[in-house]
């Protein structure tokens, strides 16, 4: 009795095994494939390839659903691995992937707020599990080369004389930190300095800051969730005022009112089919 | 044929929303009927072929796929050949790998070529289906 129990549950466990693991090839060839999709967007400035920022909404829940199969497939499998180096190098793929994530959502949020919320919260939940770069000091510096070649994409975009990307992480002036101006109506342009001059290869070492991350370039959003008044950097100087950016005030009151969006989430590792729905009501109650 | 590739058009359209709205809301979706149906259409090689754009073909048909794993493993609805979760898994996961083996060669993803813009998001969406079949329950 007690061997059918045993070949039974061996037999479970291989099958639940099969299936995280096919989980976790399909949510890294899905980052694979963003990397690209991310790439179209931001590289080609055809009329048939927009800006990332203005892709379909529904990105976004596909999106976060692949973040959340990251983070389930990290938490299943990673106490399950003996060896520290195995475990270490799960946690740098999961972190790569997330932040990958990360920034996606920071484009998309540029236009669709549902993106920042789904932002922040995948933000919290990196911070939980402990992915989050600065939390670990051998993971940041598997980071850096992602963030060393966003860098390296700013400075072949000012040597093309390209207009620079300013959402996300792009745009950032180095040594200024983002989430301290917030508020500040100020148009962000992009100053090339000794630090984005560094030749290709080498990495440059940012402290990840997640406000450099996300709500950097928000701050030029409008409050419409329309895509079609997107503001252009152009046309920031022209539609927006010094006391007309409301965005990135609001933007700043919602991170501290909706502290509530975090605090009423807790994620137990398990997949949650409500996070999502929770996550989406409590923004709406938010709004009304 | 003009009028009648129209409104498949329109309905595949109307069932790629539908199905993104019903897993965004987790409530069941509204073309539920016709879901659960056993008779579907399913374009004809002869329709792929004629239609001006094919790959929005696959996309309907891998929608489908999505809305009804969703409809019978997340919001729990059976039919008559499946009645238990393995069942359940084995159908679904038949039909995913019957979708991808008639996709063909130009809209799959290949290393060290730049795909276009809706061959990516339809593998994609592809890699979302596999996870809402594979995740833990």
């Amino acid at each position: 009795m007690l061997s059918h129990v045993f070949a039974f549950n061996s037999c479970r466990g291989n099958a639940v095994q099969h299936a995280t693991d096919t989980l976790a090839e399909a949510a890294s060839a899905f980052n694979a494939l963003l990397e690209k999709y991310r790439n179209i967007h931001n590289e080609t400035l055809v009329p048939s390839n927009p800006p990332l920022s203005l892709s379909n909404p529904n990105m976004i829940y596909i999106i976060f659903t692949v973040a959340i199969a990251h983070l389930s497939g990290y938490r299943m499998r990673h106490p399950q691995l003996a060896v520290q180096k195995t475990r270490t190098a799960m946690a740098l793929q999961t972190q790569l992937h997330l932040l990958n994530c990360l920034e996606a959502l920071t484009s998309i949020g540029l236009t669709w707020r549902l993106a920042r919320r789904c932002w922040k919260t995948l933000d919290r939940l990196m911070e939980a599990e402990g992915l989050k770069p600065q939390q670990n000091p051998t993971a940041s510096g598997a980071a850096q080369p992602s963030i060393g070649k966003r860098k390296r994409e700013d400075e072949d975009v000012i040597s093309n004389g390209r207009r620079p990307f300013l959402g996300g992480a792009r745009g950032l002036v180095p040594g200024v930190q983002i989430g301290s101006n917030i508020n500040q109506p100020t148009l962000r342009t992009f100053a090339p300095t000794p630090v984005t001059a560094k030749p290709m290869g080498t990495s440059v070492s940012v402290p990840y800051n997640a406000a450099s991350l996300g709500p950097a370039g928000w701050e030029h959003s409008t409050p419409s969730t329309s895509p079609f008044s997107i503001p252009t950097p152009t046309l920031h100087s022209e539609l927006f005022g010094p006391t007309d950016f409301s965005s990135s005030s609001r933007w700043l009151s919602e991170t501290q009112e909706n502290d509530s969006i975090g605090l009423g989430i807790v994620w137990n590792g398990e997949w949650d089919d409500q996070l999502w729905v929770r996550s989406m009501n409590i923004g709406l109650n938010a709004n009304n | 044929m003009q009028e009648i590739r129209l409104r498949r058009s329109i309905w595949n359209v109307s069932l790629m929303l539908d199905l993104f709205m019903s897993l965004q809301l987790g409530r069941p979706p509204a073309s539920f009927d016709c879901l659960r149906s056993t008779v579907t259409h399913e374009p004809s090689k002869n329709e792929y072929a004629n239609h001006p754009i094919p790959i929005f073909l696959h996309a309907a048909a891998l929608c489908r796929t999505i809305a009804r794993i969703n409809l019978h493993l997340y919001l729990g609805y059976d039919a008559p050949a499946m009645q238990s979760q393995i069942e359940k898994l084995n159908t679904l996961k038949d039909e995913l790998e019957m979708w991808y083996q008639t996709l063909p060669g130009q809209y799959r993803v290949v290393i060290g070529h730049q795909p276009d813009r809706s061959v990516l998001e339809l593998n994609m969406l592809y890699n979302v289906a596999v996870i809402l079949l594979y995740r833990p329950l």
